[in-house]
């Protein structure tokens, strides 16, 4: 029963433990519940009972035996064990309980010690507090005290700073006066208007006489560059507006400008006074060493900017800027002097210093875009040399032609060849003066082209362009001159006025004209061709800046215009003569004609000045000789004769009209129809023939207006006979003038209420007494004008 | 009596001529008057005709008049009315004469008959010149002295303005627009006569250098006038403007005598010259540009044509008042020729108008 017990308690024992250590596992219960339940002993649902009931059953005796021992041992073992557990975890109890019997004891020890502490803790706060309330009113007393501690030494710093300023401007320390000063600026711009005014007015009396000390510094070009710098940074420290420093500074250079420009009139003067060639030798040196000083100083002035103020970079710009607007007027001026005209080689010259000027310049104020207003400068300038350059040739061909003109007094009797002489000076004029512009303007291409490379096409333009306006220019004053003539010439009898424009002048600029459009242009388009080629850029209106052939046409129309304009003076003015003759008398009263009248002389006279005139401009023309032989030959007085013939007819036979207009018909067919006015030609036979043949026509015109008595009919026959040697030896084709004066005859008979014609041989006699007297009188004073 | 150029119409007077007047009464046929000049032998007045095709001038009356005709005026109302300037050694009348009812036998020449005469003034008369419109019986006579207006039916009826000084009046013409105004030329000068004061108003100075020939008004336009000179331009001026001239024509080359403005297109100028040709101008408003100088360039332009069938000076041209593409011009050898108008032209002018 004993073992059944023992196997129940260590079962049980080991339940504990396995529950104890969490072993034991439903799969070995599973395993024992199906196995034999004799080995179940361990198991919680152990069956005793069964388990004896079953080991008896099965086991003999000796093994049961032997298993009542086996099982006594076990028992035993098991007893020990327990006995051990308990033993242990009894000591273990003991000392537990034992622990918390002490621990209670301690508590409930402690609980009025925490009390007692409480209560000193409470006690000793309250008297803390109490101290601190006491306390506090003293701290912030002392702290009041510290705060005026500390403004009494400020203050005290304040008033001694005029003192203390004083001894670093006598020490020279100047930045610690500033220092100082800095420091006391903020307290002195609060109170300096109530209670530190007069320390404040002292310490700025101070700084201001440290300003003027430290602006002395910064002006005086002996001082260092670093004194000077760090009186300049105090300065600005100071608030001093560097600006107005900056200005000072920099207006120092109106003196340099005022060098220069010293230098400038003093060139002018010289251009005055010394010679030409002195001049343009001293006036290149003078603008060589006028600039040289002017930029030596400039540079410097620049550099020890650039050390003091180097905050002032725009200002800076801005100076040097405005220095070069100054510097380049200067150019500009000395590049274009008033008087007298620079050369492409002075210019060059010029350019050249220019150009090395302005690159050292250049190194120092690149913002400034220095080398574009330099280039600008010289294409002002070479813009300007050009337009001068041609407006100068016109003005000289202007002159050449005003020079011409005045000596056209026609009663002074001028040397042969002078008009001649006048003519070749003004081509002269006009070609020397090109070919000088053209050489000019070339040399200053080609030794300028560094500085003209930009605008070379522009150049070559400019140039076209100064002929095309130069030509166009002396296009319309010639034009000018000839509205001039037309609106002048009914005046040129009465008065000569300044003004007026002489017939001379009109042919000389006809020729002129000429000599232009056939000589001087082609020359002159040539070698633009060839010393100014391409020129690409065309104008605004797309066209060519020069048009050679435009040119030409304008000389020509303008030529052919001025010549046709000299011939109706011509014309007119011996017109006038006629028209006098014929209007004056009252034909209808005229006695028998004694004499040839004056008014043929003073023709003559004129057709003589008028040939003196042209001989000497215009060519003779061809076939001069040929023509003249003709003119005196058969086919005039074959005419003339006729037509006196035709005059006795009339007389006879009044009645039978109709014959007599078949017979002018038929006299009509045969002769030749007269070519008064023939195509413009430039020689002297064109001219004079076109003068006689209009003041002929006018005569005849005039006569048709006029009745004639018998002798007022013979007058006018006289004077046509006397006419018809001279004019025929004067004009080319005699022809004409038979034929002409022929008409005029006839007019006048027709005219004539009783045309009884006087015999050839009077004619004659009257004309071989008028030339005797014309000789006798040629040695004699100067025949009066007829009335 | 032919023409050298078979295309153009020609008529031979057998006397020297100078004046020919379009016959504006007729509304029927292109006529013309022309009075001869020959001073020894009687003178004639022909009224020539253009033929049905225009192909011919055919003479329609041949009357005598005793003494030599410088000036010829049809009465612009009357076709048997018209006025001359003529002389007599080397006395001058003006008279207006009456053309004689033809009695049927055409083989005798009539004389013409006065129908009124201003014998009482002596004066060396120039021009006489009929109302500008309509019918009205005032005539205005200048002489180089003086301009007398007087009434045809009552000659005596007149008054009369001194032209003072030692103007020498050459010719004159009447104001379609202004009847009040008459401008007379002397020597380079232009000078306009208020009739109603018989006082000069307006004056060109000098509107020619040597003699003006001839003025014309301008039919359309108030104000305009052409004058024609000795320095052979023609000039057109405004007479509001009288110091410089509207346009400049490079006329003629010797004297320009008369100058006639086209009495319907009024851009038409027909001038005459001692030079033998008659040109034909078209003057367009602004169409003559100016050179800086202010001497035009191109003036040839505006010559139209020059007409050189002539062989001596004309000193008559005459527009048809009834077709205004046709005129007729005299010369100083009795030629009368008839021009027209280029095609060209006219088609330009009537699309114009």
């Amino acid at each position: 029963m004993a073992s059944k017990e023992q196997d129940e308690k260590s079962k049980r024992l080991r339940e504990l433990l396995s529950s104890f250590y969490g072993s034991g596992s439903p799969e070995s219960e599973a395993r024992l519940g199906r196995r034999d339940t004799l080995q179940g002993i361990n198991l919680p649902n152990f069956d005793s009972d069964h388990y004896i009931a079953s080991l008896l059953r099965k086991t003999p005796v000796d093994r049961l035996l032997q298993r009542h021992v086996e099982m006594a041992a076990e028992i035993k073992n098991l007893d020990s064990d327990m006995q051990m557990l308990v033993y242990e975890n009894y000591n273990k109890f003991i000392s537990a309980t034992d622990t918390i019997r002490r621990m209670k004891e301690n508590v409930s020890g402690m609980e009025s010690n925490m009390d007692q502490l409480l209560n000193t803790v409470t006690v000793v706060r309250g008297k803390s507090d109490g101290i601190n309330a006491s306390l506090c009113e003293r701290r912030e007393r002392i702290e009041e005290l510290n705060g005026t501690r500390s403004l009494l030494r400020k203050v005290q710093f304040i008033f001694d700073l005029p003192q203390r300023l004083r001894k670093c401007m006598s020490a020279e320390n100047y930045a610690a006066a500033v220092k100082y000063y800095q420091g006391a600026l903020p307290i002195l711009t609060a109170y300096g208007q109530s209670s530190f005014r007069t320390c404040k007015e002292e310490s700025d009396a101070i700084i201001s006489t440290l300003v003027r000390r430290l602006q002395v510094q910064v002006m005086d070009p002996s001082a260092s560059l670093p004194a000077r710098a760090q009186a300049v940074s105090l300065l600005q420290q100071l608030n001093h507006p560097v600006d107005t420093m900056m200005d000072t500074f920099l207006s120092r250079h109106g003196d340099v400008e005022a060098k220069s420009n010293f230098y400038l009139s003093k060139r002018v003067a010289s251009n005055q006074g010394l010679k030409a060639l002195e001049i343009s030798v001293s006036r290149k040196d003078l603008l060589e060493e006028d600039e040289k000083d002017f930029i030596e100083e400039f540079l410097e002035k620049a550099v020890t900017f650039r050390e003091l103020f180097p905050k002032g970079e725009e200002r800076l710009l801005q100076a040097s800027t405005e220095f070069f607007d100054d510097y380049f007027e200067t150019v500009q001026r000395s590049l274009q002097p008033e008087s007298g005209n620079t050369s492409a080689a002075e210019l060059t010259a010029s350019f050249h210093q220019l150009s090395v000027d302005v690159a050292r310049m250049n190194e120092l104020v690149p913002e400034a875009n220095l080398p574009g207003r330099a280039s600008e400068a010289v294409e002002n300038a070479v813009r300007k040399h050009v337009s001068s350059e041609f407006q100068s040739l016109y003005s000289r061909i202007k002159a050449s032609l005003t020079v011409a003109d005045p000596l056209r007094d026609p009663d002074s009797k001028l040397p042969q060849k002078t008009l001649k002489s006048f003519l070749e000076i003004a081509q002269k004029t006009i070609i020397d003066g090109s070919l000088e512009v053209l050489q000019d303007l070339k040399e200053l291409l080609d030794n300028s082209r560094l500085y003209l490379l930009r605008w070379a096409d522009e150049y070559t333009d400019l140039v076209q362009g100064g002929f095309q306006e130069l030509f166009t220019n002396l296009v319309d004053h010639f034009l000018f001159l000839c509205v001039r003539s037309v609106e002048t010439s009914s005046l040129s009898d009465k008065a000569q006025s300044p003004q007026t424009v002489t017939p001379t002048l009109i042919l000389l600029v006809s020729l002129l004209s000429v000599y232009l459009y056939q000589t001087a242009v082609p020359r002159i388009t040539e070698l633009v061709g060839t010393w100014f080629p391409g020129g690409g850029a065309m104008g605004s209106d797309g066209r060519p800046a020069f048009v050679p052939s435009e040119i030409c046409r304008f000389f020509s129309t303008t030529g052919e215009r001025l010549l046709q304009q000299y011939v109706d003076i011509q014309a007119r003015k011996l017109s006038v003569i006629v028209r006098k003759a014929v209007d004056t008398p009252n034909w209808l009263k005229y006695k028998e004609p004694r004499d040839v009248r004056m008014f043929v002389d003073l023709l003559l006279q004129e057709v003589e000045r008028l040939q003196a005139e042209t001989q000497q401009l215009l060519p003779p023309g061809p076939h001069r000789t040929h023509r003249r032989s003709d003119s005196s030959g058969s086919i005039g007085s074959s005419r003339s004769a006729s037509l006196r013939e035709d005059g006795h007819r009339l007389v006879s036979s009044r009645s039978n009209a109709r014959s007599q207009l078949l017979e002018r018909d038929v006299a009509r067919l045969f002769t030749e129809k007269v070519e008064i006015f023939t195509k413009l030609e430039y020689n002297q036979p064109w001219v004079i023939s076109t003068v006689v043949k209009m003041t002929l026509k006018t005569f005849e015109e005039c006569v048709r207006l006029q009745t004639f008595n018998r002798s007022g009919y013979q007058q006018i026959q006289l004077d046509c006979h006397y006419l018809r040697e001279p004019l025929q030896n004067l004009v080319e084709n005699g022809t004409v003038v038979e034929i002409m004066l022929d008409e005029v005859c006839s007019a006048a008979s027709e005219r004539c209420q009783d045309p009884v014609p006087l015999e050839t041989a009077i004619l004659d006699r009257l004309v071989q007494m008028k030339k005797a007297k014309m000789e006798s009188v040629r040695e004699g004073p100067p025949i009066p004008i007829a009335p | 009596m032919q023409a050298p150029n078979s295309s153009s119409i020609s008529y031979g007077l057998k006397h020297q001529a100078r004046c020919i007047s379009a016959q504006t009464a007729d509304r029927e046929n292109n006529r013309w008057l022309v009075g001869t000049l020959s001073l020894r032998y009687e003178n004639e007045v022909h009224v020539l005709q253009l033929g049905e095709n225009s192909s011919e001038l055919v003479c329609q009356g041949l009357y005598t008049h005793r003494d030599e005709i410088w000036d010829i005026a049809a009465c612009p109302f009357n076709t048997s009315l018209f006025s001359t300037v003529y002389s007599r050694a080397g006395e001058t009348g003006t008279a207006v004469w009456k053309i004689p009812e033809s009695r049927g036998n055409k083989s005798v020449v009539l004389p013409v008959e006065v129908a009124a005469s201003l014998s009482s003034v002596p004066q060396q008369w120039k021009c006489t010149l009929w109302w500008p419109s309509g019918q009205h019986p005032q005539v205005a006579s200048i002489g180089t002295e003086k301009i007398v207006l007087w009434n045809v039916e009552f000659p005596q009826n007149m008054s009369q303005a001194s032209a003072g000084g030692s103007n020498h009046l050459e010719v004159g013409s009447w104001d379609p627009h202004d009847f009040n105004n008459i401008a007379t030329a002397s020597e380079g000068s232009i000078q306009c006569w208020d009739l109603r004061t018989m006082s000069s108003s307006t004056k060109i100075d000098q509107a020619h250098v040597l003699q003006t020939r001839h003025i014309d008004f301008n039919p359309q336009k108030k104000h305009l006038i052409a004058t024609a000179g000795d320095d052979s331009w023609i000039r057109i001026w405004d007479l509001r403007k009288p110091s410089s001239p509207l346009h400049n024509l490079l006329g003629h080359h010797h004297w320009t005598v008369r100058v006639k403005y086209n009495p319907k297109y009024e851009e038409l100028i027909l001038s005459s010259g001692t030079d033998a040709v008659v040109n034909l101008w078209r003057v367009i408003d602004g169409s003559l540009t100016k050179s800086p100088s202010g001497l035009p360039r191109g003036l040839e332009d505006s010559l139209l044509r020059s007409y050189t069938e002539h062989e001596d000076s004309v000193y008559g041209i005459a527009w048809s008042a009834l077709d205004p593409w046709v005129f007729a011009s005299v010369d100083y050898d009795g030629r009368v020729m008839v021009g027209s108008v280029p095609m060209s032209t006219r088609k330009k002018l009537k699309g114009k108008m």
